[in-house]
């Protein structure tokens, strides 16, 4: 078991209230697994995953990854984000070694393990430009580079893709499909798109509405690559779309709720 | 040397269009200033002395190359290291203090409650105000003391300004890759607030030279900012106005330098 999260709860403080967002999540995520997380918007998806990160601090439940109680963050969690994150004064390689560069590893071993990330996530002839140079479809492959230089145990992916056109997207599905399976990371993975979620995952998490616990857990079951137009997609398409239509519904009943 | 010879050409190349604009309004102004010179020397008004005309006062700056200031009886150059003394020490003072403490302020919200009443007062008393006390207080450091506080308040605000506007994405970015609180603020807040030091600088050193007269009021007989008193004590008005222009020519020299190197900088660093 790579992740294991059980009785997770996060309580947000909001003016003299509290709001609930994440109540009774639990989830096991093995080795070298691809899970997403799929739910109406203001469900906590990104919560879950800030929270895995150790970005936030948790108000109930446990984490643990490897074996080991999430306490902070940690480079043994990578963690690409929608805002791509990077730091615009550092090029595409000094982006890459930041996290090496933290640890105090010296400039040749640096070098050897940007050089190697540049060749997977297929940045050749990019390692001098920075960010602002390049495409949103680029910069994510820097994200997602610099996350993996740490070799982390697992890679946390909140809505990598939301923020490109639907071509790159698709393009990028599969290029983090063919990183996946050449690194053998364990992956979870936040989107608000069904077919995103059909077309990566090993499982796909659907989560409640506020407060976000786990609804259900679908099993994709097909194997790779996987063709948008067949009718097996579609049909794993048509169970996830079903079960999150009601939670939409329920989203919204409660947004229109007077409390 | 070179590389801002090449950086100045490739400037002139890009703004072509907009020094043009500049030199016609410059021009207008010129044109209006001769206009009305030549027509009060026309008048019995005792006016026409303070305004002399644009060629006269390109004399009197074009004298100064030729012969010692006739006022102060100095080389003008004397006057001008005398200034740029006052406005070095009084960058590197307020640059030495200013950064730490917009730092701090910037990223503690106690030390901006406590800063920021001290800022909101003393920064929108003039200079001049501060010349009886600290020409006692300070002495022969009273000058650079009121350019001191100049300079100090728009690199104070401005590195405040930008510790505060950290992206906090990338903060979030920076510690899942494994930063400490030490490794976020030296690789994450310094390299993000560096434009905004720079544009604190700019705006500063053109501060700077608004109180450099201030600066050189009393007990001082160097520097452009005396020369304009003792001109106009001694009624060379034509002198006069060739050391205001001499100022404004100072502080667009080192505002521009200041600028080329935030340019260079912000590319280099990628951020615009």
């Amino acid at each position: 078991m790579t992740i294991d999260i059980r009785g997770l709860g996060k309580v947000f403080p909001k003016g003299k209230k509290t709001i609930t967002a994440i109540d009774g999540f639990d989830l096991q995520i093995g080795e070298g697994e691809f899970v997403c997380l799929l739910g109406p918007s203001g469900c906590g998806k990104t919560t879950v995953l800030r929270l895995v990160a150790g970005l936030e601090a948790k108000s109930a439940g446990s984490i643990k990854v490897q074996g080991r109680e999430v306490v902070s963050s940690s480079p043994e969690r990578g963690m690409v984000f929608q805002e791509f994150a990077l730091f615009p004064w550092r090029t595409v390689r000094k982006n890459i070694e930041f996290g090496l560069e933290l640890r105090g590893i010296l400039e040749d071993r640096r070098k050897a393990v940007s050089s190697r990330l540049i060749d997977l996530v297929g940045l050749e002839g990019f390692e001098d430009a920075h960010p602002k140079e390049l495409s949103g479809g680029m910069k994510q492959r820097v994200g997602i580079a610099r996350a993996l230089a740490n070799e982390p145990a697992v890679l946390l992916m909140d809505e990598p893709f939301g923020a490109l056109d639907a071509q790159t997207r698709n393009l990028m599905q599969k290029e983090l499909l063919r990183i996946w399976s050449a690194t053998k990371k364990t992956i979870l993975f936040v989107t608000h798109s069904v077919d995103e979620a059909v077309f990566l995952a090993d499982r796909i998490v659907v989560m409640t509405a506020r407060p976000g616990k786990v609804r259900e857990i679908i099993p994709v079951g097909l194997p790779r690559p996987r063709d948008r137009t067949s009718k097996e997609f579609i049909a794993v398409r048509g169970k996830v779309l079903a079960e999150l239509d009601e939670e939409f519904e329920k989203a919204r009943a409660k947004e229109l709720s007077p409390d | 040397m070179v590389d801002i010879a090449k950086e100045l050409r490739r400037y002139l190349q890009d703004n072509g269009r907009n020094i043009l604009l500049g030199l016609l309004s410059v021009s207008v102004f010129l044109i209006g200033w001769h206009l009305y010179s030549y027509y009060l020397s026309s008048t019995d008004s005792a006016i026409k002395w303070y305004v002399p005309a644009p060629g006269v006062v390109a004399e009197a700056f074009m004298d100064w190359f030729d012969a010692p200031d006739p006022g102060t009886d100095v080389w003008v150059s004397v006057h001008v290291i005398a200034s740029l003394k006052k406005i070095f020490l009084g960058f590197v003072l307020a640059l030495s203090v200013a950064v730490p403490a917009g730092i701090l302020m910037g990223s503690s919200r106690m030390s901006n409650a406590l800063g920021r009443p001290l800022v909101e007062i003393f920064r929108p008393i003039p200079p001049l105000a501060w010349i009886p006390i600290f020409l006692v207080v300070f002495v022969g450091w009273g000058g650079i003391a009121i350019v001191f506080l100049g300079i100090f308040f728009p690199i104070l605000l401005n590195v405040q300004l930008g510790v505060r506007s950290v992206d906090p994405v990338l903060v979030d970015a920076a510690r899942t890759l494994g930063a400490n609180r030490r490794q976020i603020f030296l690789k994450v807040v310094l390299p993000f607030s560096v434009p905004y030091l720079m544009t604190g600088i700019k705006v500063g050193l053109g501060i700077g030279w608004m109180c450099i007269v201030a600066a050189e009021m009393l007990g001082s007989s160097t520097g452009v900012g005396s020369l304009i008193r003792i001109s106009a004590d001694l009624s060379l008005f034509p002198t006069m106005y060739a050391a205001m222009v001499l100022i404004g020519i100072l502080s667009v020299l080192t505002t521009g330098v200041a600028s080329l190197i935030e340019r260079r900088l912000s590319k280099w660093m990628g951020m615009r």
